[in-house]
């Protein structure tokens, strides 16, 4: 969840229940000072009409009461005890049809003497009208406050934290392996200041590292050649003198294949650093077909001892500017590994498509570990012809020249594919 | 014929000279930028084998400095640094050959042969071996002056057999001699086999003796 919303969401949350409490809050206020309010003016309702009575010349018909006011009831009564008692109640009203609340008030009196029950009610629908659109408004100004407190607050976050996305951004597109330095654009936010240093930093100390890296790589497979060469030259002059043993020619056999193994490991490094440094400036229009084409040539006397059948198909010509020997290392990587993996007798199917061109094997038993194949030295097979260089060169060269690469395995079948949507 | 090794590699020069000789090639060897000058302009060698990268001095400058004083030494570059751009340089320069280290010291007898062949305006380009005969030119093959039909491979092989003559050169050597990259992917053991048996094949039945022996398994050599 974004930081942003994650803010924003608190916020919401706590105004919800804060609307929800308040409302109904406000509502019981607003309603208990105005039953107050009408219980006060029915007293004093009662008052006046008391006074009147008392006034009054002639004696009170109780029952003409109601004729001068309709909300007035005046009825003689036997006990003397003054008393006053509210209550509300609904009461039917035939115009408009529905329960009105009213406001009751019953109290005993002694009008000159004589006690009476005196009853005063008061229509409650006018402030219960007026009680629901105060809350209404209220309700409608506070959701009005909490929208525009979200708004602003997302806007100022948007803003404020738009470096942190921009360093974000560039620590993406950064790469280790390409010289370019990273540059964060300036903020006045002390604490992003400060991240884009420590970022800026690190950085720098993670390219020196793999840069030292790469050189000692590079540095040690060119100081490793000439003791090859030596190796290899004395041992070729051993194999000319006189007499030989065969135990000693066996020897020195093994010695040569071994001579011939650290040259070959020798010689993938030299390339994986030339082509991470990006040596191989030459670049024309290579057709893939011509490339296959005359790499399956290339590897016809091993896949026909290995009675393997290589079949092709284009369905497109595929053609790619890039580096000549580099797209044929790459293809002949693939090649010759299927060549090598699939049993005597297996398939090979090349398959071309305007984007993509598949390369697919026959496969003796489970799939390959997806993750690990294209590392460095992850050899997954005991074939120990193979350095486990071959696959870690291709994705080098497929990663120069922005190609995707993706391992498959269904129906007892490795399938490699190179994509070359760019 | 004389020849000038340029390596400041002691080893390694001690090793191609202790090879060549055997070639009946007479070897000089030059350590450094200074005593390679001296050599070039105060001797005429066939061949020199130049290292580029010497302690005091860069040896594309020894082959600009041939070049200029109309120099005819035959020169193969032998580099540590195999990298396209300095095979460019070196042959546009005027480099006869270019040899990547490490290499084999068969290789280099037969490269050395090969620029000798074509620098040379005496008969030489026509190698004869008692009944055999191989032209190098028209790559052309004859047993008792029979020409005789070989595939492009067959000949490499011959002609990298006859060259390193009476020398065992390990199967390595061949394979990546006659199979260039490929040899670094798969090791063409098989397929050696079954060039030097069709090679031998052809040979035998054109009346040739059979000269190429195996040895050990280890390797082959054409015995004269």
């Amino acid at each position: 969840m974004k930081l942003l919303n994650r803010t924003v969401r608190y916020y919401l949350i706590y105004a919800g229940i804060a609307l929800l409490v308040a409302m109904p809050v406000l509502y019981f206020i607003i309603q208990g000072i105005v039953k107050e309010d009408v219980d006060e003016s029915l007293l004093a309702h009662k008052e006046q009409v008391v006074k009147k009575m008392n006034q009054a010349t002639q004696p009170i018909q109780p029952d003409a009461a109601e004729t001068l006011e309709a909300d007035l009831t005046i009825i003689s009564s036997g006990n003397p005890l003054p008393h006053d008692s509210f209550y509300t109640i609904n009461i039917y009203d035939t115009v408009f049809k529905e329960n009105i609340p009213y406001r009751v008030l019953e109290s005993n009196v002694l009008i000159k003497s004589t006690p009476y029950f005196l009853r005063l009610k008061n229509s409650l629908l006018d402030s219960r009208d007026l009680i629901e659109t105060i809350v209404l408004v209220m309700a409608v100004l506070l959701v009005l406050i909490i929208a525009g407190l979200v708004l602003i607050t997302r806007a100022i976050s948007k803003k404020t934290w738009r470096p942190f996305y921009s360093t974000v951004d560039k620590l993406h597109q950064y790469r280790v392996d390409k010289d370019e330095v990273l540059s964060f654009e300036n903020t006045t936010v002390d604490e992003f200041a400060d991240l884009n240093k420590t970022i800026t930093a690190l950085v720098h100390r993670t390219h020196q590292a793999y840069q030292s890296q790469k050189e000692f790589t590079e540095n040690a497979s060119h100081e490793m050649q000439t003791p090859l060469a030596v190796f290899q030259h004395k041992l070729e002059l051993l194999m000319q003198t006189n007499p030989l043993t065969a135990e000693q020619a066996e020897l020195m056999e093994d010695l040569a294949n071994a001579g011939q193994r650290m040259n070959r490991l020798n010689k993938s490094l030299l390339l994986l650093t030339k082509i991470e440094n990006s040596q191989f400036t030459e670049t024309e229009q290579v057709s893939i077909k011509e490339v296959i084409e005359k790499l399956s040539g290339q590897y016809k006397f091993q896949a026909d001892k290995k009675n393997i059948d290589i079949t092709t198909d284009y369905n497109a010509e595929i053609f790619i500017t890039a580096n000549k020997s580099l797209i044929e290392i790459l293809f002949g990587n693939f090649l010759s590994n299927a060549i090598r993996h699939t049993n005597p007798g297996g398939q090979i199917n090349v398959t071309a498509t305007p984007d993509k061109v598949a390369i697919t094997n026959t496969a003796e038993g489970k799939s390959l570990d997806a993750d690990r194949l294209f590392h460095r030295f992850q050899k997954q097979s005991s074939d120990n012809k193979s350095v486990g260089l071959g696959l870690e060169i291709v994705k080098s060269i497929c990663e120069l020249y922005g190609l995707n690469v993706h391992y498959k395995y269904k129906d007892l079948m490795h399938t490699f594919t190179v994509d070359f949507n760019i | 014929m004389k020849i000038l090794i340029v390596e400041d590699e002691a080893e390694l020069s001690k090793s191609m000279a202790a090879y060549l000789k055997g070639e009946s090639y007479v070897c000089e060897v030059a350590a450094d930028f200074k005593t390679t000058m001296y050599k070039t302009e105060s001797f005429d060698y066939d061949c020199i084998l130049l290292d580029i990268s010497l302690p005091d001095g860069n040896g594309l400058t020894v082959l600009r400095e041939l070049k200029a004083n109309n120099k005819t030494d035959g020169v193969i570059i032998i580099s540590a640094k195999d990298s396209i751009d300095d095979r460019i340089a070196g042959l546009n320069l005027g480099a006869d050959d270019y040899l990547p280290k490490p290499f084999h010291l068969s290789e280099l007898s037969a490269r050395i042969a090969a620029v000798i062949r074509r620098r040379r305006f005496d008969g030489n380009k026509i190698i004869v071996l008692n009944e055999l005969t191989i032209d190098t030119i028209g790559k052309m093959v004859a047993v008792h002056n029979v020409g005789m039909d070989l595939t492009r491979k067959e000949y490499d092989l011959l002609l990298y057999l006859a060259t390193n003559k009476n020398r065992v050169i390990s199967k390595n050597a061949i394979a990546e001699h006659i199979s260039g990259d490929e040899a670094e992917v798969f090791d063409n053991f098989d397929f050696i086999y079954a060039h030097i048996k069709n090679l031998k094949k052809k040979l035998t039945a054109a009346g040739c003796t059979d000269y190429i022996k195996s040895i050990y398994g280890m390797g082959y050599k054409f015995t004269v």
